[in-house]
């Protein structure tokens, strides 16, 4: 048997006081399309953080083709072949697509940048500033930044998370492009596109690896209990639409950003106890709504909005959210040094929200209560974000891709609490990009395009099939 | 496009309005009296030592209080090789390299560090240098400062009118300036600005983040060193004062309010120089309080209406709205 690409041994990673990976032991041969599967928390991230060298281990050996890098620097892995993304898009920000891209070109050659960017369908931004992109053409970006070196091992944190299911599907098709020696190890939480991509699954629970090997054996392992999501389909019923006050009325929305309208005279109506869900292409305006809506973004005339029929201009974001606005923004702001518990108090001292403790909604922040919330995986820190904006009790909750990162069953746990402050008067706007199964479960529907919102059912071919807002269970 | 290339300032061009500065500037020996010249040439040796401060704390966002250890280390150079070899340029680039080899050494060691542990070590370097000045007198006089006589031409002329003196820094500095400009719109430039802007993204890039971000130092040490050379054309003299930490922190106040262009560090520097030494002496002992009220006001302007209100009158297109989520702030 030929030697692996990446030998990993006995490896051992604290982050705090929190023991997050005990004594992993994975092999990932040459030309492999490997998948880490698991809960929030599971440890997949600082798997991947070990391996690109972000993450100093405890113990324990990493060898790539043969040689020990575990204790070299993230750069010299880069330049062994090492390619990654980060849960979040990683650019640099104030650099245009095409510096982003040429960086990270060997000989750095801005006319192969400049192909990469148009091969990639990026063409029409490249002289866009990173940060002035949408979320979702970020994650395109990142991927073509980390496609550029042309690695050997290529390290995907969650690379399909904040796409539409067209850029899903194109994601998906570059993936299996790849050169076949090109060794790619995944993180997704959309097991449509780990089932596509992925030949190989690991899985990955409390940070050791409870199974290993082709995705068909894996499926038809025996798991416990914790480390296979339940399948429930929670279906929401809205009470009678004359029984309800309009609490949101958004009118004539119009903003922008640096003269470009972003959005032209959109309005939206949310009654209480109502979940409307918004769907929408990359870059259509779907957070720039919300950050409108929450006053992180200015708008222009002739914009009114009210909440519960009180007007809001004038108001900054503070004032919104004393009015009873709360915002779980995309990218979770968290209030990284401080702990779990510090986070949930700073918002509203001594609050505890419409569903009681905050914490006890995401069961997996309990037991972290003293974890800095820095040192948190991604889907936890989603949970903090959202048990955060609770705190506050909000009349209207706008959620920026609220299941993005979220494993199935956390995000089924999330729906239900959803569901559940909907019965409670509360008006609840989502964004995201798989709506058409919200609209199953009870939601409202509605389609941002550039010609403002419509509905109910978004464009057909526009969604994928799922069997929730969130992701199917891995089995 | 970048946005330095469509600057405006009330409506005029920035290339038209820097031209227009650099032609204001060479006229002023005819225009203005001996001590208005001489604080002139003050003003752009402190402009060159915030323009060091402008790039670590702006490009690379390592905000620095330090810079006047290298300025220092560029003047006593200056000064001692001045009693043997009088030529101005072998005398900046003397500093200039002197600045840059304490640089290379202390940098090595700080760029490991970030934020406020940085920024500490930085002041903790400058204090150390003005100790140094006042306890090594063989070599710097201590506490009486050093005398050097003036520097000279390549053709052998001897600076010692005011005005002469002037141009020659404003020559200088203008020079050094414009190589620092064509410098980080280079690809080290772009490089250093993306490591501020995502440092672990570059790594994961394959660039060793410690030794572009020690470049970087080492290029600030070496402007500030360069601008100590000015200090002795301008002055003939050094002394511990001049390393004091008030040098640093107007370097860095200055670095503040030009934001993201050395032009505008440049200027800012000027202002400082002229609010503390100008108005002060017209009101006497107020010069501490104009100079806090200037901190204050580049405060307010880096953090809110202000801010916004500079982004208007500058027409900078591509400055971040008051709220955008994306912005960045330094």
């Amino acid at each position: 048997m030929s030697t692996p690409l990446l030998r990993i041994r006995g490896l051992r990673v604290r982050l705090g006081t929190a023991q997050i990976l005990h004594d992993v032991d994975l092999d990932i041969a040459q030309g492999s399309r490997h998948a880490l599967v698991g809960h929030n928390g599971a440890g997949k991230s600082t798997l991947l953080h070990a391996i690109a060298g972000t993450v100093r281990p405890r113990a324990g050996s990493i060898m790539l083709a043969g040689r020990d890098i575990t204790n070299l620097a993230p750069h010299r892995r880069a330049r062994l072949g090492i390619g990654r993304t980060w849960q979040h898009p990683a650019l640099c920000g104030s650099l245009t697509a095409l510096q982003n891209v040429t960086l990270a070109m060997p000989g750095h050659d801005p006319s192969r940048a400049h192909r990469a960017l148009m091969a990639s369908g990026l063409g029409a931004h490249i002289d866009t500033a990173a940060d002035q992109m949408s979320y979702g053409l970020r994650r395109r970006l990142e991927l073509v930044v980390a496609l550029a070196a042309q690695p050997r091992l290529l390290l995907l944190d969650e690379p399909s998370a904040g796409l539409s299911p067209a850029e899903i599907n194109s994601l998906i098709m570059q993936l299996t492009s790849l050169p076949p020696d090109t060794s790619v190890v995944l993180v997704d939480h959309d097991l449509d596109v780990v089932s596509a991509i992925a030949h190989q699954v690991t899985v990955l629970h409390h940070g050791r690896i409870l199974a290993t090997g082709a995705a068909e054996e894996v499926r038809r392992a025996p798991l416990p209990h914790q480390a296979r999501p339940r399948t429930v389909t929670p279906v929401f019923a809205p009470p009678p639409a004359q029984d309800r006050p309009v609490v949101l009325d958004v009118d004539r929305l119009t903003t922008g950003y640096h003269g470009a309208p972003v959005l032209a005279g959109t309005s939206l109506h949310v009654t209480a106890g109502e979940i409307v869900a918004i769907a929408g292409g990359n870059g259509t305006g779907k957070s720039t709504l919300l950050n409108a809506i929450a006053g992180l973004q200015p708008v222009q005339a002739p914009t009114t909005i009210r909440v519960g029929g009180r007007e809001v201009h004038g108001l900054d974001a503070a004032g919104r959210a004393r009015l009873g606005i709360a915002l779980v923004p995309q990218d979770r702001r968290l209030f990284a040094q401080l702990s779990v518990a510090e986070n949930l108090v700073v918002p509203r001292p001594g609050g505890s929200g419409p569903l009681g403790d905050p914490a006890a909604l995401f069961p997996a922040l309990a037991g972290r209560l003293r974890q800095r919330a820095g040192t948190l995986s991604g889907g936890e820190q989603q949970m903090l974000s959202i048990a955060r904006a609770l705190t506050t009790t909000p009349r209207v909750l706008l959620l920026d891709e609220p299941f993005e990162g979220l494993a199935q069953s956390v995000a089924e746990q999330l729906w239900l609490a959803i569901t559940e402050l909907a019965r409670g008067g509360m008006a609840i706007v989502i964004t995201g990009h798989r709506t058409d199964q919200m609209a199953e479960l009870g939601a409202r529907v509605l389609v941002l395009t550039g010609r403002g919102l419509s509905g109910p059912a978004p464009a057909r071919g526009e969604q994928r099939r799922s069997s929730g807002p969130y992701q199917r269970p891995y089995r | 496009m970048t946005s330095s290339s469509r600057a405006r300032f009330l409506g005029i061009p920035a290339p038209a309005l820097t031209a227009a500065g650099v032609a204001a500037s060479m006229s002023l020996p005819w225009l203005a009296d001996a001590y208005t010249v001489s604080l002139a040439s003050y003003g752009l040796v402190a402009a060159l030592v915030a323009v060091s401060a402008h790039l670590l704390t702006t490009t690379v966002a390592m905000p620095t209080l330090g810079q006047a250890a290298y300025f220092g280390v560029g003047a006593y150079t200056a000064a001692v090789l001045g009693q043997g070899v009088s030529s101005g340029l072998v005398q900046l680039i003397a500093a200039a390299t002197a600045g840059a080899g304490a640089a290379a050494v202390i940098g090595s060691a700080l760029v490991r560090t970030r934020g406020m542990v940085f920024l500490v070590l930085t002041i903790a370097v400058g204090e150390v240098a003005r100790v140094a000045a006042e306890q090594a007198v063989p070599l710097t006089g201590g506490g009486n400062g050093l005398a050097a006589v003036p520097v000279s031409l390549p053709g052998g002329a001897e600076l010692v009118h005011d005005g002469h003196v002037y141009l020659y820094i404003l020559t200088c500095t203008l020079a050094i300036t414009g190589g620092l400009h064509v410098l980080l719109r280079s690809r080290t430039g772009i490089t250093w600005r993306a490591i501020a802007d995502h440092e672990a993204r570059m790594q994961a890039n394959g660039f060793s983040v410690h030794t572009r971000l020690w470049t970087a130092y080492v290029t600030a040490g070496a402007l500030a060193g360069a601008a100590g050379a000015l200090l002795i054309a301008a002055r003939r003299f050094v002394s511990p004062t001049d390393v004091a930490f008030s040098t640093s922190a107007l370097a860095l106040l200055a670095a503040i309010i030009g934001a993201r262009s050395v032009t505008a560090t440049v200027f800012a520097a000027l202002l400082i120089v002229g609010v503390r030494d100008v108005a002060g002496a017209a009101l006497p002992g107020t010069s501490p309080l104009l100079l806090g009220l200037v901190f204050v006001a580049a405060a307010l302007a880096r953090g809110g209406r202000g801010r916004r209100l500079a982004a208007r009158v500058l027409r900078r297109p591509d400055y971040p709205p008051r709220s955008h989520p994306e912005g960045r702030q330094l």
